[in-house]
Protein backbone atom coordinates (compact mmCIF):
# COMPACT_ATOMS: atom_id res chain seq x y z
CA UNK A 1 0.00 0.00 0.00
CA UNK A 2 1.41 3.39 -0.97
CA UNK A 3 2.34 5.60 1.99
CA UNK A 4 0.05 8.50 2.80
CA UNK A 5 1.15 12.00 1.91
CA UNK A 6 1.79 12.76 5.56
CA UNK A 7 3.95 9.69 5.99
CA UNK A 8 5.90 10.40 2.84
CA UNK A 9 6.45 14.01 3.82
CA UNK A 10 7.64 12.99 7.26
CA UNK A 11 10.14 10.61 5.71
CA UNK A 12 11.34 13.27 3.27
CA UNK A 13 11.89 15.73 6.10
CA UNK A 14 13.86 13.23 8.16
CA UNK A 15 15.98 12.00 5.26
CA UNK A 16 16.49 15.18 3.28
CA UNK A 17 16.61 18.01 5.81
CA UNK A 18 20.30 17.31 6.57
CA UNK A 19 21.52 17.55 2.95
CA UNK A 20 19.14 20.43 2.21
CA UNK A 21 20.26 22.33 5.28
CA UNK A 22 23.90 21.65 4.46
CA UNK A 23 23.41 22.80 0.87
CA UNK A 24 21.87 26.07 2.05
CA UNK A 25 24.37 26.61 4.85
CA UNK A 26 27.28 26.51 2.43
CA UNK A 27 25.72 29.13 0.23
CA UNK A 28 24.05 31.49 2.69
CA UNK A 29 26.35 34.46 2.23
CA UNK A 30 25.40 37.34 2.08
CA UNK A 31 22.32 36.35 4.04
CA UNK A 32 22.56 35.97 7.78
CA UNK A 33 22.94 32.62 9.48
CA UNK A 34 19.59 33.15 11.18
CA UNK A 35 17.99 32.81 7.73
CA UNK A 36 19.04 29.17 7.42
CA UNK A 37 16.12 27.72 9.39
CA UNK A 38 13.67 29.91 7.51
CA UNK A 39 15.04 28.81 4.16
CA UNK A 40 14.88 25.15 5.16
CA UNK A 41 11.30 25.59 6.30
CA UNK A 42 10.39 27.47 3.15
CA UNK A 43 11.89 24.68 1.08
CA UNK A 44 9.92 21.96 2.82
CA UNK A 45 6.76 24.04 2.80
CA UNK A 46 7.00 24.01 -0.98
CA UNK A 47 7.75 20.28 -0.91
CA UNK A 48 4.62 19.71 1.18
CA UNK A 49 2.50 21.75 -1.20
CA UNK A 50 3.89 19.87 -4.19
CA UNK A 51 4.28 16.48 -2.55
CA UNK A 52 2.53 14.77 -5.44
CA UNK A 53 5.09 16.18 -7.87
CA UNK A 54 8.19 14.91 -6.06
CA UNK A 55 9.60 12.09 -8.23
CA UNK A 56 10.14 8.94 -6.22
CA UNK A 57 13.35 8.15 -8.10
CA UNK A 58 14.96 11.56 -7.60
CA UNK A 59 13.75 12.91 -4.29
CA UNK A 60 17.03 14.50 -3.19
CA UNK A 61 17.98 16.28 -6.42
CA UNK A 62 14.41 17.49 -6.90
CA UNK A 63 14.33 18.86 -3.38
CA UNK A 64 17.71 20.52 -3.84
CA UNK A 65 16.30 22.14 -6.95
CA UNK A 66 13.56 23.67 -4.81
CA UNK A 67 16.11 24.79 -2.22
CA UNK A 68 18.17 26.33 -4.99
CA UNK A 69 15.23 28.47 -6.11
CA UNK A 70 14.36 29.42 -2.56
CA UNK A 71 17.90 30.59 -1.95
CA UNK A 72 18.05 32.45 -5.23
CA UNK A 73 14.82 34.33 -4.43
CA UNK A 74 16.05 35.16 -0.94
CA UNK A 75 19.30 36.55 -2.28
CA UNK A 76 17.46 38.59 -4.89
CA UNK A 77 15.32 40.15 -2.14
CA UNK A 78 18.45 40.87 -0.16
CA UNK A 79 20.15 42.43 -3.18
CA UNK A 80 17.13 44.59 -3.86
CA UNK A 81 17.19 45.84 -0.31
CA UNK A 82 20.83 46.72 -0.65
CA UNK A 83 19.99 48.61 -3.80
CA UNK A 84 17.27 50.54 -1.98
CA UNK A 85 19.85 51.64 0.52
CA UNK A 86 22.30 52.59 -2.21
CA UNK A 87 24.71 49.86 -1.15
CA UNK A 88 25.40 48.48 -4.57
CA UNK A 89 28.55 46.45 -4.63
CA UNK A 90 31.10 47.51 -7.24
CA UNK A 91 31.11 45.49 -10.44
CA UNK A 92 33.58 42.66 -10.24
CA UNK A 93 33.75 42.72 -6.48
CA UNK A 94 31.13 40.04 -6.06
CA UNK A 95 32.20 37.24 -3.77
CA UNK A 96 30.31 34.01 -3.93
CA UNK A 97 29.08 32.40 -0.76
CA UNK A 98 31.56 29.59 -0.95
CA UNK A 99 34.52 31.84 -1.55
CA UNK A 100 33.82 33.94 1.48
CA UNK A 101 34.55 31.09 3.85
CA UNK A 102 37.31 29.18 2.10
CA UNK A 103 40.60 29.01 3.85
CA UNK A 104 42.44 27.53 0.86
CA UNK A 105 43.22 30.66 -1.10
CA UNK A 106 44.15 28.83 -4.29
CA UNK A 107 40.87 26.95 -4.31
CA UNK A 108 39.04 30.18 -3.55
CA UNK A 109 40.77 32.07 -6.35
CA UNK A 110 40.16 29.28 -8.85
CA UNK A 111 36.47 29.14 -7.96
CA UNK A 112 36.27 32.92 -8.29
CA UNK A 113 37.45 32.69 -11.89
CA UNK A 114 34.72 30.23 -12.87
CA UNK A 115 31.38 31.40 -14.23
CA UNK A 116 28.41 31.15 -11.87
CA UNK A 117 27.06 28.13 -13.74
CA UNK A 118 30.39 26.30 -13.76
CA UNK A 119 30.96 26.98 -10.09
CA UNK A 120 27.47 25.83 -9.19
CA UNK A 121 27.67 22.48 -10.97
CA UNK A 122 31.20 21.85 -9.76
CA UNK A 123 30.27 22.36 -6.12
CA UNK A 124 26.99 20.47 -6.33
CA UNK A 125 29.14 17.53 -7.35
CA UNK A 126 32.12 18.10 -5.03
CA UNK A 127 30.34 19.25 -1.88
CA UNK A 128 26.76 18.02 -2.17
CA UNK A 129 27.75 14.70 -3.72
CA UNK A 130 25.44 14.72 -6.73
CA UNK A 131 26.29 12.53 -9.73
CA UNK A 132 25.53 13.51 -13.31
CA UNK A 133 21.98 12.13 -13.30
CA UNK A 134 21.21 13.86 -10.02
CA UNK A 135 22.74 17.09 -11.28
CA UNK A 136 20.42 16.87 -14.26
CA UNK A 137 17.33 16.55 -12.02
CA UNK A 138 18.44 19.44 -9.82
CA UNK A 139 19.34 21.80 -12.63
CA UNK A 140 16.52 20.66 -14.93
CA UNK A 141 18.86 19.78 -17.78
CA UNK A 142 19.49 16.51 -19.59
CA UNK A 143 21.91 13.99 -18.05
CA UNK A 144 24.17 14.38 -21.06
CA UNK A 145 24.24 18.15 -20.69
CA UNK A 146 24.97 17.77 -16.98
CA UNK A 147 27.88 15.44 -17.67
CA UNK A 148 29.31 17.78 -20.30
CA UNK A 149 28.99 20.85 -18.10
CA UNK A 150 30.52 19.12 -15.12
CA UNK A 151 33.45 17.93 -17.14
CA UNK A 152 34.00 21.41 -18.53
CA UNK A 153 33.81 22.98 -15.09
CA UNK A 154 36.29 20.46 -13.69
CA UNK A 155 38.73 21.10 -16.53
CA UNK A 156 38.59 24.84 -16.04
CA UNK A 157 38.95 24.56 -12.29
CA UNK A 158 42.02 22.38 -12.72
CA UNK A 159 43.56 24.86 -15.15
CA UNK A 160 42.95 27.81 -12.86
CA UNK A 161 44.26 26.14 -9.76
CA UNK A 162 47.37 24.97 -11.57
CA UNK A 163 47.97 28.53 -12.67
CA UNK A 164 48.18 29.69 -9.08
CA UNK A 165 51.66 30.64 -7.91
CA UNK A 166 53.32 28.12 -5.65
CA UNK A 167 53.20 29.41 -2.09
CA UNK B 1 40.78 11.38 -7.37
CA UNK B 2 43.40 13.95 -8.29
CA UNK B 3 44.97 16.10 -5.65
CA UNK B 4 43.21 19.17 -7.08
CA UNK B 5 39.77 17.79 -6.51
CA UNK B 6 40.71 16.38 -3.13
CA UNK B 7 41.62 19.91 -2.15
CA UNK B 8 38.29 21.12 -3.49
CA UNK B 9 36.39 18.54 -1.44
CA UNK B 10 38.44 19.34 1.61
CA UNK B 11 37.65 23.03 1.18
CA UNK B 12 33.96 22.37 1.85
CA UNK B 13 33.07 25.01 4.50
CA UNK B 14 30.51 22.65 5.97
CA UNK B 15 32.78 19.59 6.02
CA UNK B 16 32.34 17.49 9.13
CA UNK B 17 29.06 19.17 10.01
CA UNK B 18 25.53 17.93 9.55
CA UNK B 19 22.51 20.13 9.57
CA UNK B 20 19.90 18.91 12.02
CA UNK B 21 16.46 20.22 12.73
CA UNK B 22 16.13 20.91 16.46
CA UNK B 23 12.58 19.49 16.58
CA UNK B 24 11.55 17.46 13.57
CA UNK B 25 8.07 16.69 14.93
CA UNK B 26 7.21 20.36 15.46
CA UNK B 27 8.74 21.28 12.12
CA UNK B 28 6.52 18.78 10.31
CA UNK B 29 3.44 19.74 12.31
CA UNK B 30 3.98 23.42 11.60
CA UNK B 31 4.19 22.89 7.86
CA UNK B 32 1.42 20.34 7.51
CA UNK B 33 -0.90 22.47 9.66
CA UNK B 34 -1.12 24.81 6.69
CA UNK B 35 -3.44 23.11 4.21
CA UNK B 36 -1.97 22.53 0.82
CA UNK B 37 -3.32 25.22 -1.49
CA UNK B 38 -4.27 22.70 -4.12
CA UNK B 39 -6.68 20.88 -1.81
CA UNK B 40 -8.47 24.09 -0.81
CA UNK B 41 -8.71 25.12 -4.43
CA UNK B 42 -10.05 21.74 -5.47
CA UNK B 43 -12.72 21.83 -2.78
CA UNK B 44 -13.72 25.28 -3.93
CA UNK B 45 -14.00 24.33 -7.53
CA UNK B 46 -16.41 21.37 -7.09
CA UNK B 47 -16.71 21.27 -10.80
CA UNK B 48 -17.20 25.03 -11.13
CA UNK B 49 -14.58 26.69 -13.27
CA UNK B 50 -12.87 29.96 -12.47
CA UNK B 51 -13.54 32.54 -9.79
CA UNK B 52 -17.16 33.06 -8.78
CA UNK B 53 -18.84 36.40 -9.45
CA UNK B 54 -22.27 37.49 -8.32
CA UNK B 55 -23.70 36.99 -11.79
CA UNK B 56 -22.18 33.56 -12.40
CA UNK B 57 -24.87 31.01 -13.15
CA UNK B 58 -24.38 27.61 -11.57
CA UNK B 59 -25.94 24.48 -12.94
CA UNK B 60 -29.01 23.45 -11.03
CA UNK B 61 -27.44 20.09 -10.39
CA UNK B 62 -24.46 21.66 -8.68
CA UNK B 63 -26.65 23.74 -6.41
CA UNK B 64 -28.84 20.77 -5.63
CA UNK B 65 -25.77 18.75 -4.76
CA UNK B 66 -24.50 21.52 -2.54
CA UNK B 67 -27.82 21.91 -0.82
CA UNK B 68 -27.87 18.19 -0.29
CA UNK B 69 -24.53 18.57 1.46
CA UNK B 70 -25.68 21.71 3.30
CA UNK B 71 -25.94 20.11 6.74
CA UNK B 72 -22.14 19.66 6.71
CA UNK B 73 -21.49 23.36 6.19
CA UNK B 74 -20.59 25.18 9.39
CA UNK B 75 -23.08 27.84 10.46
CA UNK B 76 -21.21 31.11 10.78
CA UNK B 77 -22.01 32.75 14.09
CA UNK B 78 -20.77 36.31 13.73
CA UNK B 79 -19.30 38.10 16.70
CA UNK B 80 -21.01 41.20 18.07
CA UNK B 81 -19.99 44.53 16.57
CA UNK B 82 -16.32 45.10 17.25
CA UNK B 83 -15.75 48.05 19.55
CA UNK B 84 -12.04 48.34 18.74
CA UNK B 85 -11.33 51.36 16.58
CA UNK B 86 -9.42 50.50 13.45
CA UNK B 87 -9.15 51.61 9.87
CA UNK B 88 -11.22 49.57 7.50
CA UNK B 89 -9.54 49.13 4.19
CA UNK B 90 -11.90 48.62 1.34
CA UNK B 91 -11.07 47.65 -2.17
CA UNK B 92 -13.84 49.96 -3.34
CA UNK B 93 -13.51 53.65 -2.77
CA UNK B 94 -16.60 55.06 -1.18
CA UNK B 95 -17.85 58.50 -1.88
CA UNK B 96 -17.54 61.13 0.76
CA UNK B 97 -19.71 63.67 -0.97
CA UNK B 98 -23.49 63.81 -1.05
CA UNK B 99 -24.93 61.29 -3.47
CA UNK B 100 -27.56 62.32 -5.99
CA UNK B 101 -30.53 60.03 -5.54
CA UNK B 102 -34.27 59.82 -5.71
CA UNK B 103 -36.43 60.88 -2.80
CA UNK B 104 -39.68 59.21 -1.84
CA UNK B 105 -41.61 61.23 -4.43
CA UNK B 106 -39.29 60.12 -7.18
CA UNK B 107 -37.74 63.54 -7.52
CA UNK B 108 -34.05 63.84 -7.94
CA UNK B 109 -32.54 65.26 -4.82
CA UNK B 110 -29.25 65.37 -3.08
CA UNK B 111 -29.41 63.63 0.23
CA UNK B 112 -26.92 64.29 2.95
CA UNK B 113 -25.32 61.04 3.96
CA UNK B 114 -25.79 61.41 7.66
CA UNK B 115 -29.08 61.54 9.50
CA UNK B 116 -31.08 59.94 6.72
CA UNK B 117 -33.00 56.70 6.36
CA UNK B 118 -32.88 54.89 3.09
CA UNK B 119 -35.24 52.54 1.28
CA UNK B 120 -33.56 50.32 -1.25
CA UNK B 121 -35.11 48.92 -4.42
CA UNK B 122 -33.65 46.55 -6.96
CA UNK B 123 -33.20 47.56 -10.57
CA UNK B 124 -34.13 44.99 -13.21
CA UNK B 125 -30.44 44.69 -13.98
CA UNK B 126 -29.84 42.86 -10.70
CA UNK B 127 -29.76 39.09 -10.92
CA UNK B 128 -32.14 36.78 -9.13
CA UNK B 129 -30.15 33.69 -9.97
CA UNK B 130 -28.86 31.36 -7.28
CA UNK B 131 -25.09 31.27 -6.92
CA UNK B 132 -22.42 29.90 -4.65
CA UNK B 133 -19.15 31.37 -3.45
CA UNK B 134 -16.30 30.27 -1.19
CA UNK B 135 -15.71 31.37 2.36
CA UNK B 136 -12.37 30.79 4.06
CA UNK B 137 -11.50 30.24 7.68
CA UNK B 138 -8.18 31.86 8.46
CA UNK B 139 -5.28 30.88 10.62
CA UNK B 140 -3.06 33.42 12.32
CA UNK B 141 0.70 32.96 12.49
CA UNK B 142 1.44 30.05 14.85
CA UNK B 143 4.33 31.78 16.57
CA UNK B 144 4.13 35.60 16.34
CA UNK B 145 7.64 36.03 17.74
CA UNK B 146 9.23 33.79 15.12
CA UNK B 147 6.93 35.23 12.49
CA UNK B 148 8.09 38.77 13.25
CA UNK B 149 11.71 37.70 12.93
CA UNK B 150 10.93 35.96 9.66
CA UNK B 151 9.14 38.98 8.23
CA UNK B 152 11.90 41.31 9.38
CA UNK B 153 14.43 39.12 7.60
CA UNK B 154 12.40 39.35 4.41
CA UNK B 155 12.78 43.13 4.68
CA UNK B 156 16.48 42.78 5.45
CA UNK B 157 16.18 43.68 9.13
CA UNK B 158 18.17 41.72 11.67
CA UNK B 159 17.80 43.63 14.91
CA UNK B 160 16.61 42.32 18.23
CA UNK B 161 13.01 41.30 18.77
CA UNK B 162 10.92 43.23 21.29
CA UNK B 163 7.42 42.71 22.54
CA UNK B 164 5.30 45.85 22.61
CA UNK B 165 3.09 46.94 25.44
CA UNK B 166 -0.08 45.68 23.80
CA UNK B 167 1.21 42.10 24.24
CA UNK B 168 -0.11 41.11 20.80
CA UNK B 169 2.52 43.07 18.93
CA UNK B 170 6.16 42.38 18.20
CA UNK B 171 8.79 44.53 16.55
CA UNK B 172 12.27 44.27 15.07
CA UNK B 173 14.28 47.47 14.70
CA UNK B 174 17.42 47.83 12.65
CA UNK B 175 19.26 50.94 11.50
CA UNK B 176 16.25 53.17 11.93
CA UNK B 177 13.84 50.87 10.10
CA UNK B 178 11.34 48.64 11.84
CA UNK B 179 9.00 45.77 11.15
CA UNK B 180 5.98 45.29 13.39
CA UNK B 181 3.54 42.39 13.57
CA UNK B 182 0.38 43.10 15.53
CA UNK B 183 -3.15 41.84 15.97
CA UNK B 184 -6.45 43.62 16.37
CA UNK B 185 -8.55 40.71 15.32
CA UNK B 186 -6.71 40.34 12.04
CA UNK B 187 -2.93 40.09 12.25
CA UNK B 188 -1.09 42.65 10.15
CA UNK B 189 2.53 43.47 9.42
CA UNK B 190 3.91 46.94 8.96
CA UNK B 191 7.31 48.21 7.81
CA UNK B 192 8.61 51.74 8.03
CA UNK B 193 11.96 53.31 7.21
CA UNK B 194 11.84 57.06 7.88
CA UNK B 195 15.30 57.58 6.42
CA UNK B 196 14.21 56.31 2.99
CA UNK B 197 13.06 59.56 1.52
CA UNK B 198 13.39 61.43 -1.72
CA UNK B 199 16.46 63.56 -2.15
CA UNK B 200 14.31 66.43 -3.17
CA UNK B 201 13.56 65.48 -6.75
CA UNK B 202 9.98 66.07 -7.81
CA UNK B 203 10.39 63.67 -10.69
CA UNK B 204 9.92 59.95 -10.36
CA UNK B 205 13.05 58.16 -11.50
CA UNK B 206 11.81 54.59 -11.05
CA UNK B 207 9.06 53.21 -13.28
CA UNK B 208 5.88 52.34 -11.44
CA UNK B 209 5.95 48.87 -12.97
CA UNK B 210 9.29 48.24 -11.24
CA UNK B 211 7.87 49.34 -7.92
CA UNK B 212 4.85 47.13 -8.51
CA UNK B 213 7.12 44.19 -9.25
CA UNK B 214 9.19 44.80 -6.12
CA UNK B 215 6.14 45.02 -3.91
CA UNK B 216 4.55 41.95 -5.42
CA UNK B 217 7.71 39.87 -5.02
CA UNK B 218 8.15 41.05 -1.46
CA UNK B 219 4.64 40.04 -0.51
CA UNK B 220 5.15 36.72 -2.27
CA UNK B 221 8.28 36.18 -0.22
CA UNK B 222 6.29 36.75 2.96
CA UNK B 223 4.49 33.53 2.13
CA UNK B 224 0.92 34.32 3.15
CA UNK B 225 -2.08 32.81 1.46
CA UNK B 226 -3.04 35.69 -0.75
CA UNK B 227 -1.95 37.46 -3.89
CA UNK B 228 -1.97 41.08 -4.98
CA UNK B 229 -4.07 42.53 -7.77
CA UNK B 230 -3.32 45.59 -9.88
CA UNK B 231 -2.60 48.52 -7.58
CA UNK B 232 -4.07 51.96 -7.44
CA UNK B 233 -1.19 54.40 -7.79
CA UNK B 234 -1.12 57.83 -6.25
CA UNK B 235 1.66 60.34 -5.96
CA UNK B 236 2.04 63.03 -3.45
CA UNK B 237 3.59 63.61 -0.12
CA UNK B 238 3.90 61.14 2.68
CA UNK B 239 4.33 61.96 6.30
CA UNK B 240 6.45 59.74 8.43
CA UNK B 241 6.88 60.03 12.16
CA UNK B 242 10.53 60.08 13.01
CA UNK B 243 11.79 58.56 16.26
CA UNK B 244 11.64 62.04 17.75
CA UNK B 245 7.94 62.05 16.95
CA UNK B 246 8.14 64.96 14.59
CA UNK B 247 6.57 64.59 11.22
CA UNK B 248 8.12 65.45 7.94
CA UNK B 249 6.66 65.43 4.48
CA UNK B 250 8.28 63.73 1.54
CA UNK B 251 7.54 63.28 -2.13
CA UNK B 252 6.28 59.75 -2.59
CA UNK B 253 4.55 57.18 -4.73
CA UNK B 254 1.88 55.05 -3.08
CA UNK B 255 0.65 51.73 -4.38
CA UNK B 256 -2.50 50.25 -2.89
CA UNK B 257 -2.90 46.61 -3.88
CA UNK B 258 -6.23 44.84 -3.49
CA UNK B 259 -5.68 41.53 -1.73
CA UNK B 260 -6.93 38.48 -3.63
CA UNK B 261 -7.49 34.96 -2.27
CA UNK B 262 -7.72 32.13 -4.78
CA UNK B 263 -8.84 34.56 -7.46
CA UNK B 264 -11.53 36.20 -5.32
CA UNK B 265 -11.29 39.90 -4.49
CA UNK B 266 -11.27 40.86 -0.85
CA UNK B 267 -11.94 44.15 0.88
CA UNK B 268 -8.41 44.15 2.24
CA UNK B 269 -5.43 45.93 0.79
CA UNK B 270 -1.68 45.89 1.09
CA UNK B 271 -0.12 49.31 0.69
CA UNK B 272 3.39 50.42 -0.23
CA UNK B 273 4.89 53.91 -0.25
CA UNK B 274 8.12 54.56 -2.10
CA UNK B 275 10.22 57.67 -2.47
CA UNK B 276 10.50 59.06 -5.96
CA UNK B 277 13.91 57.40 -6.19
CA UNK B 278 12.41 54.01 -5.38
CA UNK B 279 13.37 53.58 -1.74
CA UNK B 280 10.72 51.86 0.36
CA UNK B 281 9.40 54.29 2.96
CA UNK B 282 6.60 52.22 4.40
CA UNK B 283 4.42 49.19 3.73
CA UNK B 284 1.77 47.19 5.47
CA UNK B 285 -0.58 44.31 4.82
CA UNK B 286 -2.51 41.47 6.42
CA UNK B 287 -0.83 38.37 7.79
CA UNK B 288 -2.96 35.26 7.48
CA UNK B 289 -3.03 31.72 6.18
CA UNK B 290 -6.09 29.92 4.84
CA UNK B 291 -7.07 27.09 7.16
CA UNK B 292 -10.01 25.71 5.20
CA UNK B 293 -12.57 26.70 2.60
CA UNK B 294 -16.26 26.02 2.18
CA UNK B 295 -18.58 26.68 -0.70
CA UNK B 296 -21.70 28.45 0.52
CA UNK B 297 -24.95 29.14 -1.27
CA UNK B 298 -25.66 32.84 -1.56
CA UNK B 299 -28.90 34.74 -1.36
CA UNK B 300 -29.71 36.25 -4.71
CA UNK B 301 -28.79 39.91 -5.29
CA UNK B 302 -32.49 40.76 -5.49
CA UNK B 303 -33.11 39.08 -2.14
CA UNK B 304 -30.07 40.92 -0.85
CA UNK B 305 -31.60 44.30 -1.70
CA UNK B 306 -34.72 43.34 0.25
CA UNK B 307 -32.50 42.33 3.15
CA UNK B 308 -30.83 45.74 3.09
CA UNK B 309 -34.15 47.26 4.01
CA UNK B 310 -34.71 44.97 6.98
CA UNK B 311 -31.14 44.70 8.18
CA UNK B 312 -29.92 48.21 7.54
CA UNK B 313 -33.00 50.42 7.20
CA UNK B 314 -32.67 51.58 10.77
CA UNK B 315 -29.03 52.42 10.34
CA UNK B 316 -28.03 55.81 9.05
CA UNK B 317 -25.57 55.46 6.27
CA UNK B 318 -22.87 57.85 7.20
CA UNK B 319 -19.10 57.87 7.16
CA UNK B 320 -17.52 54.70 8.44
CA UNK B 321 -16.30 56.53 11.50
CA UNK B 322 -19.61 57.94 12.61
CA UNK B 323 -23.14 58.91 11.63
CA UNK B 324 -25.93 58.20 14.03
CA UNK B 325 -29.63 57.77 13.45
CA UNK B 326 -31.83 60.41 14.93
CA UNK B 327 -35.57 60.04 15.53
CA UNK B 328 -36.41 63.20 13.61
CA UNK B 329 -34.49 62.26 10.50
CA UNK B 330 -35.72 63.58 7.17
CA UNK B 331 -38.16 61.56 5.14
CA UNK B 332 -36.83 58.32 3.70
CA UNK B 333 -34.96 58.45 0.41
CA UNK B 334 -35.30 55.66 -2.09
CA UNK B 335 -32.16 54.33 -3.63
CA UNK B 336 -32.41 52.10 -6.67
CA UNK B 337 -29.52 49.67 -6.70
CA UNK B 338 -28.53 48.52 -10.13
CA UNK B 339 -25.18 46.81 -9.89
CA UNK B 340 -23.42 44.53 -7.48
CA UNK B 341 -20.05 42.92 -7.16
CA UNK B 342 -18.80 40.23 -4.83
CA UNK B 343 -15.81 40.56 -2.54
CA UNK B 344 -14.52 38.73 0.52
CA UNK B 345 -14.78 40.59 3.80
CA UNK B 346 -12.92 39.66 6.99
CA UNK B 347 -15.17 38.94 9.95
CA UNK B 348 -14.66 37.54 13.40
CA UNK B 349 -16.93 34.78 14.64
CA UNK B 350 -18.24 34.45 18.16
CA UNK B 351 -15.65 31.75 18.90
CA UNK B 352 -12.84 34.11 17.98
CA UNK B 353 -11.99 32.58 14.62
CA UNK B 354 -11.49 34.82 11.60
CA UNK B 355 -13.14 34.19 8.26
CA UNK B 356 -13.22 35.71 4.82
CA UNK B 357 -16.83 35.60 3.72
CA UNK B 358 -18.49 36.79 0.50
CA UNK B 359 -20.04 40.25 0.66
CA UNK B 360 -22.26 41.91 -1.91
CA UNK B 361 -21.26 45.46 -2.74
CA UNK B 362 -24.37 47.13 -4.13
CA UNK B 363 -24.14 50.43 -5.92
CA UNK B 364 -26.18 52.92 -7.86
CA UNK B 365 -25.59 53.55 -11.50
CA UNK B 366 -25.58 57.30 -11.01
CA UNK B 367 -23.53 60.16 -12.28
CA UNK B 368 -20.90 61.47 -9.96
CA UNK B 369 -19.16 59.61 -7.17
CA UNK B 370 -20.36 56.06 -6.69
CA UNK B 371 -21.12 54.74 -3.31
CA UNK B 372 -21.42 51.14 -2.23
CA UNK B 373 -23.59 49.41 0.32
CA UNK B 374 -22.18 46.14 1.60
CA UNK B 375 -24.27 43.14 2.67
CA UNK B 376 -23.19 39.68 3.72
CA UNK B 377 -24.06 37.46 0.77
CA UNK B 378 -24.25 34.02 2.40
CA UNK B 379 -27.69 32.43 2.59
CA UNK B 380 -29.03 33.38 6.06
CA UNK B 381 -29.74 29.72 6.76
CA UNK B 382 -25.99 29.39 7.34
CA UNK B 383 -25.41 32.51 9.42
CA UNK B 384 -26.28 33.88 12.86
CA UNK B 385 -26.10 37.51 13.96
CA UNK B 386 -25.04 38.52 10.47
CA UNK B 387 -27.13 41.70 10.51
CA UNK B 388 -25.02 43.23 13.27
CA UNK B 389 -21.67 41.96 12.03
CA UNK B 390 -18.96 44.47 11.24
CA UNK B 391 -15.90 43.67 9.22
CA UNK B 392 -12.38 43.47 10.58
CA UNK B 393 -9.98 45.67 8.68
CA UNK B 394 -6.26 45.68 8.22
CA UNK B 395 -5.06 47.92 11.00
CA UNK B 396 -1.72 49.62 10.53
CA UNK B 397 0.43 48.81 13.53
CA UNK B 398 1.78 52.03 14.96
CA UNK B 399 5.53 52.59 14.87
Amino acid sequence: MAPSRDDRFGRLVRELSPPVGSYLARRLYPLARVDLDDLVEETFTIIWRRIDDVPSDAELPWTLGVARNVLRNAKRSHARRLNYEGKVRPRGAHASAEESVLADESVRDALNKLSDDDREILLLHAWDGLNANELARTLLISPNAAAVRLSRAQTKFKEYINEAPIQ
Amino acid sequence: MSDVFERLTAADPYAGQTFELPDVVSFIARITATPRRTSAWRRFQLGVSGAVAATTLIMVGAIAALQGAAPSLPVLNFAAANTVQYNVYSSVKTSTSPLPTMNARGTAATVTRTNARYHFTASKTLSDAATVAPAYSLRAPNDPKAETTRLASAFGLSGSLQQLASATAWRVRSAGASLTLASRGLWAWSYVNPSARATGSARTTVPVRDLTRRATRLVHALGYDFQLATPTVTTGSATVSSPANSQQGYLSISLSFPVVVNGSSTRLTSDFTFSTSGALISAHGPAFYVASSYLYPLRTPVAGVAALNTERATLAHGPSSGGSFTANAPRAATIRLSTTSLALGAYQMSNGTLWLVPVYLFSVDAKGPRETWPLLAIDPRFTKNAASATPVGTPTPKH
